[in-house]
C-alpha cells in the first residue's frame, strides 16, 4: 500500500528535500506514526508494508533517503536490513524499551533508534538529526554505549547460559556474540576490589589493602557479582573486562 | 570360582592403583559446610580448585592422618588452579613434613580419548574415588579468562562437588590431571603440565603475577566502508576507553580513544579477544600494540606488568 501526496508538499524540516518512508506491516503502529509524522511537518510519506514493497520503493532514489522502520521488534528488521541495503538513512521506532532491540537495530545500520511514543516534535528534531548525518538515541541508550555492551549488537545468540557455568570455557573458533546486557555501572569501590580480585587477592587481603572489613568487602563483592550477572569470581572479572568497567 | 579370577585381579589392580595415589588426596575444608579436594603436588604444596577457594586465605587441610592450616599462596582464575602451601605446624614425623617425590607426570603425556582414569579424592569420612573414561581429549586450549591449558580433557565421571580439585589418575598411576566442574556439567581435568607450569611461576616469583597494561576497552562497530579501508574481517574494534594512571600502558604513551588494530601482528578482534591475549602474556614481555591513532595506524611498545595486589 503506498500512500502520496497526502499534501501539498511544503516547508520540510529536512535538508535533502526526500521525502520519508514509513514502512510497517503494523496497522495501529503505522497509523499512529503516521500521525506524528504528519504533525512533524512530513506531509508526503510514503508507506510501505511488505519489504518487496519497500525494496521496490528504494530501488530507485533509494540513496539518503529517510525511513521510517517500527513496530514490535523484530518485525521491522526486514524492512530495516533492506533499507540498509539500499543506502536509505533509517530510523527506527521501537515498541519495547529493551536495549537488546536498540543495539540491534543501530548494529544493523539504523541511524536512530527511538521508541515509538516519541512525541512529533521530537520526532522532527530526529528526522533532521538523521538526515544531517548523525546518529539519534533514546537517553536510557547511553548504557549501550557506557556498559560496554561490546561486540554484541550483531548476531544475537544464545551463549550467556554457557558464561554462568563453572570452571574455564572453550573459546569458540568463531567468535559468536551475545546479545547486549543491561547492566549498572561497577562504583569505584567496586571497581577497587574487583581489581584485586583479578589479582588474586584473597578476601582478608583485599580488607587489609583498603582497611574495611572481610565482611564489608563481601558485601560489596555480592554486589559486584549482581550487577555482573556473575556466579564465580572469574566470570565477574571477565564480565567487567568486557564491560570496559576493569583493566587488562 | 577361581581365587585368581580375572575380575578379582581387575578390581585388585584398580584398588591397588587408588591406593597408590592416596597419599596425593587432600581435602580442603573451607568451612562446616564446604569440603572439597586437593593434590598433594610436592612435599608441602597442595594444588586445588581455585574457583571454590573463592577469597580463601587460609584453610584446613586434611591429609594421610594430619590436619593441618594451609595458607592459599596463589589462585588462577583463568586455569582454576590454587595453590596452597601447608604450614609445618603438623610437625614431628608426619606425613606432611615426609618428602614426596614430585608429581611424575609432568612429562608432557597427553591423554587420549577413551582411556581409564580414576578420580581420587578425600573427604572428611577418608579417601574416596570414582573411576571414569577420557570422554574428549582434545588440543590445547584457551579458557575464555585467558587461561592456556595444554588439553583440552573432559571427563566421563560421576562426579560430585568433593571431587572438585581432585587428581585424575591414569593406568600408570600417574597424576595426569586435576578434575574441575565445567559448564553444561561436563567434568574438565586440568592437565599435570599446566599445573606445573603454574607451580613454576609461584616457585619463580613466590606469588602468581597477573599479567596487566592498565587499559579499559570498550567495543565499538565499524561501518562496512571503514571495516574495508582498514582490511579488518571482523566488525568489532576494541577502542580504548581509559588508561590506569602510571599503567605499563600510560608509560608507553597509549591514549584514550586509540582503536587497537593488532597485538604483536595478530589482528586484535574483539575486547574478549585482547583481554585473553593479554592473559596469556607474562609480566616483562614486551608486545607490540598497532593503535589507529587519528586515522594513522601507529606502533606502541608495552611491557607487560603485574596487576596491582594492594
Amino acid at each position: 500500500m503506498t500512500l502520496r501526496g497526502l499534501a501539498e508538499p511544503s516547508d520540510r524540516p529536512h535538508g535533502r528535500g526526500v521525502s520519508a518512508i514509513l514502512a510497517t506491516s503494523d496497522e495501529p503502529f503505522r497509523n499512529r506514526v503516521l500521525e506524528r509524522l504528519l504533525a512533524a511537518g512530513y506531509d508526503d510519506l510514503e508507506v510501505a508494508e511488505l519489504p518487496a514493497a519497500l525494496a521496490d520503493l528504494l530501488r530507485e532514489e533509494a540513496k539518503q533517503t529517510l525511513v521510517v522502520v517500527g513496530g514490535t521488534w523484530p518485525d521491522p528488521q526486514a524492512f530495516l536490513r533492506i533499507a540498509v541495503n539500499a543506502g536509505a538513512l533509517p530510523l527506527v521506532l521501537l515498541e519495547s524499551s529493551a536495549l537488546e532491540a536498540e543495539g540491534e537495530a543501530l548494529a544493523m545500520g539504523a541511524r536512530a533508534a527511538l521508541q515509538s511514543d516519541i512525541p512529533a516534535a521530537a520526532l522532527a528534531a530526529a528526522l533532521a538529526a538523521v538526515d544531517a548525518g548523525l546518529i539519534v538515541l533514546e537517553p536510557s541508550a547511553r548504557a549501550l554505549l557506557l556498559s560496554a555492551n561490546r561486540d554484541r549488537f550483531s548476531s544475537p545468540s544464545g551463549r550467556s547460559d554457557e558464561t554462568s557455568a563453572r570452571g574455564p570455557e572453550a573459546t569458540p573458533a568463531a567468535e559468536v556474540t551475545p546479545p547486549p546486557r543491561k547492566g549498572r555501572p561497577l562504583t569505584s569501590r567496586e571497581r577497587e576490589i574487583l581489581g584485586l580480585v583479578a589479582s588474586g587477592t584473597s578476601n582478608k587481603g583485599i580488607a587489609r589493602a583498603l582497611s574495611v572489613s572481610a565482611n564489608t568487602v563481601k558485601f560489596h563483592l555480592a554486589a559486584v557479582f549482581d550487577k555482573l550477572n556473575a556466579a564465580t569470581r572469574a566470570e565477574a572479572v571477565a564480565e567487567a573486562i568486557r564491560r570496559g568497567e576493569l583493566s587488562l | 570360582m577361581a581365587a585368581n579370577s580375572l575380575l578379582k585381579q581387575y578390581s585388585e589392580e584398580r584398588a591397588a592403583l587408588v591406593q597408590n595415589a592416596v597419599p596425593r588426596a587432600a581435602a580442603i575444608i573451607l568451612g562446616r559446610r564446604r569440603v572439597l579436594s586437593g593434590i598433594r603436588w610436592r612435599d608441602d604444596l597442595i594444588v586445588t580448585a581455585a574457583e571454590a577457594i573463592g577469597g580463601a586465605e587460609q584453610v584446613d587441610v586434611r591429609l594421610e592422618g594430619d590436619e593441618l592450616e594451609a595458607q592459599v599462596v596463589a589462585t588462577d582464575l583463568t586455569t582454576d588452579i590454587a595453590i596452597l602451601r601447608v604450614g609445618a605446624a603438623g610437625g614431628g614425623a608426619s606425613t606432611a613434613t615426609s618428602t614426596l617425590a614430585p608429581t611424575a607426570s609432568a612429562s608432557a603425556q597427553l591423554l587420549r580419548v577413551g582411556e581409564t582414569i580414576a578420580v581420587v579424592g578425600r573427604t572428611l569420612r577418608g579417601p574416596a574415588a570414582i573411576w571414569g573414561t577420557v570422554q574428549l581429549a582434545g588440543p590445547a586450549w584457551s579458557s575464555r579468562r585467558g587461561g592456556k591449558i595444554d588439553q583440552r580433557l573432559e571427563l566421563d565421571v560421576s562426579f560430585d562437588p568433593t571431587f572438585e580439585g581432585a587428581a585424575v589418575i591414569d593406568t600408570n598411576g600417574n597424576v595426569v590431571a586435576m578434575a574441575v566442574p565445567g559448564p553444561y556439567h561436563r567434568v574438565l581435568g586440568i592437565p599435570a603440565t599446566t599445573i606445573e607450569t603454574v607451580v613454576a611461576k609461584v616457585d619463580q616469583f613466590g606469588h602468581l603475577p597477573k599479567p596487566y597494561i592498565g587499559i579499559r576497552l570498550q567495543p565499538l562497530w565499524l561501518d562496512d566502508d571503514t571495516r574495508t579501508k582498514l582490511g579488518r574481517k571482523s566488525r568489532g574494534i576494541a577502542a580504548v576507553g581509559g588508561v590506569d594512571a602510571g599503567s605499563p600502558a600510560d608509560q608507553a604513551h597509549i591514549e584514550l580513544g586509540d582503536l587497537l588494530l593488532t597485538l604483536d601482528s595478530e589482528p586484535a578482534e574483539s575486547v574478549n579477544g585482547m583481554a585473553r591475549r593479554i592473559a596469556s602474556t607474562t609480566p616483562g614481555q614486551i608486545i607490540a600494540l598497532e593503535v589507529l591513532r587519528g586515522g594513522k595506524p601507529l606502533t606502541i611498545n608495552v611491557q607487560i606488568g603485574e596487576r596491582p595486589r594492594h
